[in-house]
């Protein structure tokens, strides 16, 4: 069930991500990885579940694959 | 000055007392109380007041709240002293009104204060040096050494320090990456 801390979560999550993307002016890859990172916060503060966490480290894992397979040395 | 309780990461107990670890907190509107729950077998041999309820104790604003007492009566008021009980304590909860009103959430905001302070500790000289050297490639390192001293002073625990260097390890490649297809 969504609460209102799902969308306290979410908020600050999302935002804080969008900030620091765009303070560095980076790509969608960037956001994610900031994304990642700041869910694990809101993670450990109670406010999101944990598989919230799971799911953002794996779309961070499908993102270094991506970025793994199509570089080219 | 309020205090608050960490009971879901800080307790525990030497089967007498139960000790919690507290921080203060600059909030004192509203009221603050807590809740807990006591349970017992039912097939026991003495049968307290206290089985199954809730010990609700309101916390006096601006007061700092010690010791809590439970006194467990059995149905002709006799408490036994010298016995030994089974049953166990559990739901333990701090609940905070502001302005009087029952909100929704009741601890998870002071947990949100509480991590908003790694998290400054973070992200401020991250954005001040970034905002003067002006180069990408700084934001990962200071991140990375601000973690460090995060973790190695208790402020992050160890799963959040993982975390965060698989992030920062996935960054410096995209960043490498970008600079490689760059040149």
């Amino acid at each position: 069930m969504i609460t209102i801390d799902w969308i306290l979560g979410i908020s600050i999550m999302f935002g804080l991500a969008l900030v620091m993307n765009f303070y560095i002016s980076g790509s969608i890859k960037e956001f994610f990885i900031f994304l990642t990172f700041f869910n694990a916060f809101v993670v450990w503060s109670g406010l999101l579940p944990f598989w919230t966490l799971i799911l953002n480290i794996i779309i961070l894992c499908f993102i270094v694959y991506t970025e793994i397979s199509s570089v080219n040395m | 000055m309020m205090i608050y309780f960490d009971f879901i990461r800080h307790i525990s107990s030497n089967n007498k007392s139960i000790y919690f670890k507290c921080r203060e907190l600059s909030l004192s509107i509203g009221n603050s109380y807590i809740t807990l729950s006591y349970w017992q077998p039912p097939d026991y041999k003495y049968y307290f007041k206290t089985y199954k309820t809730t010990v609700f104790t309101l916390l006096a604003p601006g007061k700092e709240f010690g010791r809590l007492y439970i006194v467990a009566n059995d149905l002709n008021n006799n408490n036994y002293t010298n016995s030994r009980i089974e049953g166990y304590l559990y739901d333990l909860k701090f609940n905070y009104i502001p302005f009087g009103i029952l909100p929704m959430i009741d601890i998870i905001p002071l947990n949100l204060i509480a991590i908003m302070i790694p998290l400054i500790i973070l992200i401020v000289p991250t954005i001040a040096i970034y905002s003067v050297y002006r180069k990408r490639e700084i934001i990962i390192p200071v991140l990375l050494l601000m973690s460090i001293l995060c973790f190695v002073s208790n402020l992050i625990p160890f799963e959040m320090f993982f975390i965060m260097i698989l992030c920062f390890g996935a960054m410096i490649f995209i960043q490498y990456k970008k600079g490689f297809n760059q040149e």
